[in-house]
């Protein structure tokens, strides 16, 4: 078989400008396709570890209905509705705890609010309610304290707030805000319609990764999320009753009363930013519920109860990150087999649009390099069609004096891979060439919509062995496909083509 | 018995809306150790047969019979077997394969088989063939870096390789001037004498025709003139099957 690489080589050597040209082609789309693995590769690893790490865990468990695990501001806002509770939590918990390649088990309550300071100032605050001890034993270093402390157990009316919505709120009060200071937080809920708490800044955090999305979060208190949120004990069972308080309270302010169109439907940023709200309620009662004013005292009891056991979502840690995906699908079988009202997902669909955002980029990039290969294909295909009709009398001749059909083709593909694996390797290995020195360097960049595809202000590539694999077996490909039509033709020519020579 | 067996063999091409009857009706043997030229004008239809003899073409009617084998039912790969096993071709225009040395010109035939000689076994042959053909000191030369008749010789070299009964060869010395196309022959008459290697050839050319043994003359197809001579130069006729043998045998 060394025979046809000898004669694959010396006719390959012998049209070097267009041995040149079609391995320029290829070489340049290995080290595209390798830099540009790379590159995406190491972002989606660093948004990865950086997700897992700090926000999501790997696995994220909702009740279900959950379509996705709003985890991130624009998730936030984008969900319609009220986040289903976790049914049964405590024996959730406890099964979940004792589930094989769970290593740690967190559970959440997510919220969104407005927040001001002595009736002035305006600031978003993305809430997390959290039990303090399993979260920083879950995310043990994720976040930075700058002031005060973090949560305590068994804590009320506290919270910690980010550094993002601190600024937010110090610009539009004009004035410092510190630990100790007080602040009104304003959240409507599908339930009890709008609640408003007066909370105590307990300390001032920021993330340590850096995500976009979730510069907003301030952790809060369990009972006044709850309250926020309307996750009250009674609730919780009777959604249908709650609901009608709602319609009642439409009915009563519907006419241009006390708080104006504030209490129409909840959920929608325009209403809960609408401002009216704060000025038209004086207060420095902790809690606000519209049925004090209707004087009936016996719902506001039942309703300021909060339901102890009430959870948006429950995040874990497994053993195996790896295992994420598989484990994922283990355990949404175990919950419809079980009958448990459970759904699991993987960390990315918690991970809001910008975390998914680099995964369809890698995906846009590599149907982009199918295109250029399709290209590259052809370019090569047709200058093998030419190669081969030059050489039908000598291709004749073999056949003549003793080559069998498969032997040509063998010569064909030969040397069509013998061209896209020494140029393809060229590429690659100067594509890894190319990611090392970018690696070193790091690519830096203070474009706020490049940082969010990069995983961070700067990226220092490593050479994916994925991608490293993934060319290598793309260079191949390529080289059997390009020698396919070619191939065809030249084992097409019979070896009487020897002989019409003059 | 004979080694080559033509028995009313037909050949008929389309052409355009018409067709040539290129061969019509030709039968005769050939026995081992010919040295045989097939003569006649151009388009008299020597390359067709000679094509079928050397089993690249396959006549439209009548049967060709090689070494006892029956061609017309073959396979791809039986015929090429048969080829490469039996069969050594020169060609008009040498056909070399321009990449590749004198050496690995004559060495290629030996590596298409199914057993592949031993690198020592394939070096001593082809120093020996190499030597016959007297291209000693031009092993390691490319095609295009010799002559006309050395690169016929690198062809009869190659043709001699896989060691084959026949060797075929359609007008070897019309690419050459005559000095060096007569010497082509003797060379080819040499190797038939030395090996024993039937040779079949074509060539419209006179003096060429002198040195065959068996004459088989052709004219539009047909064969008028099938003649074996001894070595004492006496000529004798062979009867062929088409008839049509003693038409111009006087020529
Ligand atoms: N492939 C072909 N298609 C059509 N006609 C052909 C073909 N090959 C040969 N012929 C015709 O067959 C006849 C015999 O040709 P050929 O065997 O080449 O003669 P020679 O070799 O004696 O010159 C000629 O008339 C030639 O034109
Ligand atoms: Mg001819």
């Amino acid at each position: 078989m060394r025979v046809l690489f000898r004669i694959a080589y010396r006719n390959l050597r012998e049209h070097q400008t267009k041995t040149l040209i079609i391995g320029s082609i290829i070489a340049l789309g290995m080290l595209v396709l390798v830099v540009g693995n790379s590159v995406l590769d190491t972002a989606t690893a660093g948004i990865e570890t950086s997700y897992t790490q700090n926000f999501t865990g790997d696995i994220i468990i909702a009740a279900e209905g959950v379509e996705t695990p709003g985890l991130t501001i624009d998730s936030a806002f984008t969900a319609e509705g009220a986040t289903p509770i976790i049914p049964d939590f405590d024996e959730t918990v406890a099964y979940l705890t004792g589930y094989d390649g769970v290593s740690a088990v967190n559970p959440l309550i997510l919220g969104i609010a407005s927040a001001q300071i002595e009736g002035t100032g305006f600031g978003i605050v993305q809430l997390y309610g959290v039990d303090p001890e399993r979260y920083q034993t879950f995310f043990p270093d994720n976040i930075r304290l700058l002031e005060g402390s973090f949560l305590t157990p068994e804590q009320d009316g506290a919270i910690v707030l980010s550094t993002a919505s601190l600024e937010m709120l110090e610009e539009t009060a004009a004035r410092n805000i510190g630990v100790g200071d007080r602040i009104l937080v304003t959240a409507q809920n599908e339930i009890t319609g709008t609640k408003i708490r007066e909370l105590e800044i307990a300390g001032i955090f920021e993330f340590i990764a850096e995500a976009q999305t979730l510069q907003l979060v301030s952790f809060i208190s369990l009972t006044d999320i709850r309250i926020l949120n309307g996750m009250t004990a009674q609730v919780s069972d009777a959604v249908i009753a709650a609901a009608d308080f709602s319609s009642d309270e439409d009915s009563l302010f519907g006419g241009g009363g006390l708080l104006g169109d504030t209490t129409a439907a909840a959920g929608t940023s325009d209403d809960l930013f609408g401002g009216g709200l704060v000025e038209a309620v004086e207060t420095s009662d902790s809690e606000i519920d519209f049925e004090s004013i209707l004087g009936d005292t016996s719902q506001r009891d039942l309703l300021g109860q909060t339901d102890e056991s009430a959870w948006n979502y429950i995040l874990l840690r497994l053993d195996n990150p790896d295992q994420a995906e598989r484990m994922v699908a283990e355990l949404n079988r175990e919950f419809s087999a079980g009958g448990m009202e459970l759904v699991a997902f993987e960390w990315i669909d918690g991970a809001g649009t910008v975390a998914q955002l680099t995964n369809t980029l890698k995906i846009v990039f590599n149907w982009l390099i199918v295109v250029v290969a399709v290209v590259a294909v052809i370019i090569i295909m047709n200058t093998l069609v030419i190669s081969v009709t030059e050489r039908i009398p000598e291709i004749g001749t073999m056949r003549a004096i003793g080559a069998r059909r498969n032997f040509v083709r063998r010569m064909i593909v030969a040397e069509t891979l013998m061209i896209a694996v020494v140029f393809g390797s060229v590429g690659i290995l100067a594509g890894m060439g190319v990611t090392g020195i970018l690696g070193a360097t790091g690519i830096e960049s203070s474009n706020q919509v490049l940082q969010i595809f990069m995983g961070g202000p700067v990226l220092s590539p490593v050479v994916s062995t994925t991608s490293v694999v993934q060319s290598f077996a793309a260079v191949v490909l390529v080289g059997i496909f390009a020698s396919l039509y070619p191939a065809s033709i030249a084992l097409g020519i019979q070896p009487v083509t020897a002989m019409n020579q003059n | 018995m004979a080694i080559v067996t033509l028995s009313d063999v037909h050949k008929v091409y389309p052409l355009g809306k018409t067709e040539v009857h290129a061969v019509q009706g030709v039968s005769f043997d050939i026995e081992e150790g010919d040295f045989i030229s097939i003569a006649g004008p151009s388009g008299s239809g020597k390359s067709t047969i000679l094509n079928m003899i050397g089993c690249i073409d396959t006549p439209t009617e009548g049967s060709v019979t090689i070494d006892g084998t029956v061609t017309n039912d073959l396979n791809d790969n039986e015929i090429t077997t048969l080829r490469h096993k039996v069969l050594g071709f020169i060609f008009q225009s040498f056909n070399l394969v321009p990449v590749l040395n004198v050496y690995e010109n004559i060495e290629f035939p030996l590596l298409l088989g199914k057993s592949i000689p031993a690198k020592a076994e394939r070096k001593e042959w082809i120093e020996y063939i190499v030597g016959e053909v007297g291209l000693d000191r031009w092993m390691n030369h490319k095609p295009n870096e010799l002559s006309g008749g050395q690169r016929q010789r690198v062809a009869i070299a190659r043709a001699l390789a896989t060691k084959p009964r026949i060797v075929l060869a359609d007008e070897p010395t019309a690419n050459l001037d005559s000095k060096t196309g007569e010497q082509i022959i003797e060379l080819m008459k040499q190797v038939n004498t030395d090996l024993g290697t039937t040779f079949i050839f074509s060539t419209h050319d006179h003096t060429i025709v002198e040195i065959a043994d068996h004459v088989i003359r052709l004219q539009d197809g047909k064969v008028i003139k099938n003649e074996r001579r001894s070595s004492s130069d006496e000529s004798e006729a062979i009867g062929a099957g088409s008839g049509t043998t003693a038409d111009r045998a006087g020529e």
